[in-house]
C-alpha cells in the first residue's frame, strides 16, 4: 500500500523517503480486529498475555473495524460467516492487511470437504500472512505479525500483490429484494 | 506466478533487528519519561517567558504584536497537547503492562519510547472513512469540538506565578462552560454517525456527562467561596499558608470522582465501553479524526488532574530556595513544581484505571444524583460555615 | 447494615484492589523474547512433520501406507512401485500437505519403523501457502535440521555432532503413565 493509494513507490527521492517512513510507521503500529472464530482465537487471545506479549511489539486490540488494520482469520469460515467476515473486511479503513491462521482458515482443514466450510478465507479477502497448524502456537502467531511487519517495511515486498484467488462469488452473493444476485 | 521469493529452507524467519532488548531496563524507562518531561517543560517555558520576552525585546508587545504574540503561544501549547498526547499513551500502555505483569511497548525505539510517534504516523496516513449514513458536516466538526473544548481549558490554567494565558477573574465559570463543550462533541459525533453503538454511546456520554457536570460546578463554587475568587491564580495564592486538601477533603474526593466521570475514564467508561458498545461514540471514527477523539482525551487526562493540584494542593508552590519570585528562575522551578505534582496525580488516575472494574449504568446515574449532588451541597454549606468562623 | 458501615467496605475494598494491583508491578514478569529468544518446547510437542533418513542416507520409510490410512485429514499421499531388486517398495511420491494437516501426529504413532517423525520448528508462517505443500525432499531437510525428533516407538532421538542418530538419554525421554498420574502441584514444579 503505498503513500498516497498508489500502487508503486514514488521515484521521487523525497516522497519515497516519506513513503518508506510512513510505512515503517504502519509497520510497527499494527492494531488487529477483536475478532476470533474458533479455537485458534484462544492461541490468539494467549499471544497478548504476560508469556508472549504482542505488545511488546505495538500490537493491541481495537473492537471497532474502522480503527484496526489487522484482521486475524482465526478459525473455520462457513458460508454464512463468510458474508459477514468480508463485511467486516470492507468496514476496515485502508491500509488493511489479513492474517489467516490455522489450517480452517488456510484452506479448510479437516472440514475442506464439508458442505458448508469456505475452503480458505482467500477466496473471500486478499491473505497476506499464512499460519499453518491446529491451532498454531502463540509464538506461531507473532511470527506471522512480525512476517507482516517486514513486509510492510520492505520497500520492494510491500507493493507485491498476493497470489491471484478466484472469488468464490456463490459464497459472498446473497439475493437482493428483486431475487437477483449483487455484483460483488 | 509467485510474487514474493521463497527463501531456500522454506522458512521465512523474522528479522531480527538490531538490538536485543531482552529483559526490562527500569533506568533507560526513567529517561525516556524524563526526556518527555524535559521537552514539555521547555516548551512551557517558552511558552510562558520565552514568547513574551521575545516579543517585548522586539518592541511589538501592543496592538497586533500582542494578538502574534497569544497565536505564538496557543501553536506552542498544541505542541504541548501533542507531547503529552505522546507522552500518557506510552505510559498508560507501560503502566498497564507492568501492572498485569508484561512489559508493554519496549521494541521500538529506547524501551519503547517512540511507539506512540508510530502510532502517531500511521494515524496520520490512514484512510480518514466517513459512512454513508453519516451527517458529513457534524461528522467531521465533532472531533475538533471536543478537541478545541478540552484544548480551550489551557487558556486559565496556570502554570506558575503569572505564567497563564488569561488570568482573567472568571477563570473558573469559563472552566464550567469549556469542559461542558466537549460533552457537545462526542454527542454530536456519535449521534451523526448513523450507528446504533455510537448513538447509545453518545446517548450514555451526554448523560453522564451533564450529571457529572453539576457536582463539578458545585465543587468549582465550593473552591471559589473558599479562596474568596473566581481567578485561577487567586485560588492558588491563597493557598499559600494552607493546601485546600485539608478544609475541603469533602470536596476534594467529590471533585477526584466527578473528574473520573467527566475523563470518561475507568470505572466511568460507559460512553466507550468496549464489552458492550464495541468503541462507543468513536467506533465509525478512523484515521485522523479517530486521534483527534484520542488527543483530547490525553489532554483532559492532564488537565483534570492539573485542575486538582490548582485547587487542592497549592499549584505551582513549593520552595524557592531564596530566588526572586517572578524571575524567570523561578518561573522554571514552580513550573516544575507544578508538573511533578500533576504526574503524581496522572498517576494516581491510571493506577485507578488500573484496578476497578466498570460501574453499571443504572448505579452511574443514582450515584450522581443521590450521593455525589447532596454531599457537593453540603460540602459547598460546609465551606461557607468555615470561612465565616476561620477567617 | 448502616450507610456509614458500607461506605466504609467500599473504601476499604477499594484500598485493596489498589494495593494488591500496586505490587504487581515490582514482579517480574514471565515474558519469553520470541523472537529473540525461541521459547523451549517439550520434545514430544507436535509442531511439524520430517521424514527421517538412516545414518547411511537410505531411506528408513518402508512405504507401507500405514500413515496414510491412518491420517483423518487424508492429507498424505504416497505412490510407490515394486523394488525390481529386492524385497519391498520404492517411493515415487511423498507427499503432505502440511497446510491442512492438523498436527494430531495419528500417522506418526502409525508408523512401524518411525519414519515420520514430529519436531519442533513451529516458524512455519509463510507468505504462500505453496512453501507448505510438503513433498519428500522438503520432509528430509526438515529432519536434516532438526537436532532431535520423536516417535513412540523409538522415543526421542538426537543427531549427533558427527551426523550419527542415537537415542536420547532418559532424562530426556518423555515420561509414561506415572508422570501423567502425579499429583497436579508436582507436575507444575
Amino acid at each position: 500500500m503505498g503513500l498516497l493509494g498508489s500502487d508503486e513507490r514514488p521515484r521521487d527521492i523525497i516522497l519515497g523517503t516519506l513513503d518508506d517512513l510512513i510505512n515503517m510507521a504502519r509497520s510497527r503500529s499494527m492494531w488487529p480486529l477483536t475478532f476470533g472464530i474458533a479455537c485458534c482465537a484462544i492461541e490468539m487471545m494467549a499471544t497478548w498475555d504476560p508469556k508472549i506479549d504482542a505488545d511488546r511489539f505495538g500490537m493491541f486490540f481495537r473492537n471497532t473495524p474502522r480503527q484496526a488494520d489487522v484482521m486475524i482469520v482465526s478459525g473455520t469460515v462457513n458460508k454464512k460467516l463468510a458474508k459477514r467476515l468480508r463485511r467486516l473486511y470492507d468496514q476496515m479503513a485502508e491500509p488493511k492487511w489479513v492474517i489467516s491462521m490455522g489450517a480452517c482458515a488456510n484452506q479448510g482443514g479437516p472440514f475442506r470437504q464439508g458442505y458448508s466450510v469456505v475452503e480458505g478465507v482467500d477466496k473471500i479477502v486478499p491473505v497476506d500472512v499464512y499460519i499453518p497448524g491446529c491451532p498454531p502456537r502463540p509464538e506461531a502467531l507473532l511470527q506471522a505479525l512480525l512476517l507482516l511487519r517486514d513486509k510492510i517495511a520492505d520497500r520492494e515486498l510491500r507493493y507485491q500483490k498476493p497470489r491471484e484467488i478466484p472469488a468464490d462469488y456463490d459464497v459472498l452473493a446473497e439475493p437482493g429484494k428483486d431475487g437477483r444476485l449483487p455484483v460483488l | 506466478m509467485n510474487p514474493i521469493p521463497i527463501p531456500e529452507d522454506r522458512h521465512f524467519r523474522p528479522r531480527l533487528l538490531g538490538y536485543d532488548p531482552q529483559k526490562s531496563r527500569p533506568w533507560l524507562e526513567r529517561l525516556v519519561y524524563s526526556a518527555y518531561v524535559f521537552v514539555f517543560w521547555l516548551i512551557v517555558i517558552g511558552t510562558y517567558a520565552g514568547v513574551p520576552a521575545l516579543f517585548e525585546a522586539l518592541g511589538w508587545n501592543a496592538g497586533w504584536g500582542f494578538v502574534l504574540m497569544r497565536a505564538l503561544q496557543v501553536v506552542l501549547l498544541f505542541l504541548l497537547s501533542a507531547v503529552i498526547a505522546l507522552l500518557l499513551i506510552l505510559v498508560l500502555r507501560k503502566y498497564l503492562g507492568k501492572v498485569q505483569e508484561r512489559y508493554g511497548p519496549m521494541h521500538y525505539g529506547p524501551a519503547g519510547g517512540i511507539q506512540t510517534v508510530f502510532d502517531a504516523l500511521k494515524l496520520l496516513a490512514k484512510e480518514d472513512f466517513v459512512p454513508a449514513a453519516a451527517d458529513v458536516l457534524t461528522f467531521r466538526l465533532a472531533p475538533a469540538v471536543t478537541f478545541v473544548a478540552s484544548f480551550a481549558m489551557f487558556a486559565v490554567v496556570p502554570f506558575a506565578s503569572g505564567w497563564v494565558l488569561a488570568d482573567t477573574n472568571v477563570g473558573l465559570i469559563y472552566l464550567i462552560a469549556v469542559s461542558t463543550l466537549s460533552a457537545y462533541g462526542v454527542l454530536l459525533g456519535g449521534v451523526s454517525s448513523g450507528n446504533k453503538w455510537a448513538l447509545i454511546g453518545a446517548l450514555r456520554a451526554g448523560a453522564q456527562m451533564v450529571s457529572y457536570e453539576i457536582p463539578l460546578a458545585l465543587v468549582f463554587l465550593t473552591v471559589a467561596v473558599w479562596a474568596g475568587s473566581l481567578s485561577l491564580g487567586r485560588i492558588v495564592d491563597a493557598q499559600l499558608g494552607l493546601w485546600n486538601v485539608l478544609p475541603l477533603a469533602l470536596s476534594f474526593v467529590l471533585y477526584v470522582i466527578a473528574s473520573l466521570a467527566e475523563l470518561k475514564h475507568i470505572p466511568f467508561d460507559f460512553p466507550e465501553a468496549e464489552s458492550e458498545l464495541i468503541a462507543g461514540y468513536n467506533v465509525e471514527y478512523s484515521g485522523m479524526s479517530f486521534a483527534f477523539f484520542f488527543l483530547a482525551e490525553f489532554v483532559e487526562l492532564f488537565l483534570l488532574p492539573a485542575l486538582i493540584v490548582v485547587f487542592f494542593f497549592g499549584g505551582w508552590h513549593g520552595p524557592l530556595f531564596g530566588l526572586e519570585p517572578g524571575s524567570l528562575a523561578a518561573g522554571a522551578l514552580e513550573s516544575l513544581y507544578f508538573t511533578v505534582k500533576t504526574a503524581v496525580w496522572v498517576w494516581i488516575f491510571l493506577w485507578i484505571r488500573a484496578t476497578l472494574p466498570r460501574y453499571r449504568d443504572d448505579q452511574l446515574m443514582e450515584f450522581a444524583w443521590k450521593a455525589m449532588i447532596p454531599l457537593a451541597l453540603f460540602g459547598l454549606v460546609l465551606a461557607a460555615y468555615l470561612r465565616l468562623i476561620w477567617r | 447494615m448502616s450507610l456509614l458501615q458500607e461506605v466504609w467496605q467500599a473504601v476499604k475494598a477499594i484500598g485493596t484492589g489498589m494495593a494488591t494491583v500496586h505490587k504487581r508491578v515490582y514482579e517480574d514478569a514471565p515474558t519469553e523474547f520470541y523472537p529473540y529468544v525461541k521459547p523451549d518446547l517439550p520434545p514430544v510437542s507436535v509442531q511439524s512433520l520430517a521424514l527421517v533418513e538412516n545414518e547411511d542416507g537410505s531411506e528408513r520409510c518402508i512405504v507401507c501406507l500405514q500413515c496414510e490410512r491412518a491420517c483423518p485429514a487424508q492429507v498424505i499421499t504416497i505412490e510407490r512401485h515394486r523394488n525390481p531388486e529386492g524385497k519391498g517398495f520404492l517411493i515415487d511420491r511423498f507427499d503432505i500437505d502440511l497446510v491442512n494437516c492438523m498436527y494430531c501426529a495419528a500417522c506418526v504413532e502409525a508408523c512401524p519403523v518411525s519414519s515420520i517423525v514430529t519436531i519442533q520448528d513451529f516458524e512455519m508462517s509463510t507468505y504462500d501457502l505453496q512453501t507448505l505443500k510438503a513433498d519428500i525432499d522438503f520432509l528430509h531437510e526438515q529432519a536434516r535440521r532438526a537436532r532431535q525428533w520423536y516417535s513412540p516407538k523409538f522415543g526421542v532421538e538426537l543427531r549427533t555432532e558427527d551426523g550419527r542418530i542415537e537415542k536420547a538419554p532418559p532424562e530426556m525421554q518423555p515420561g509414561g503413565l506415572a508422570e501423567l498420574l502425579k499429583p497436579a502441584e508436582e507436575v507444575d514444579s
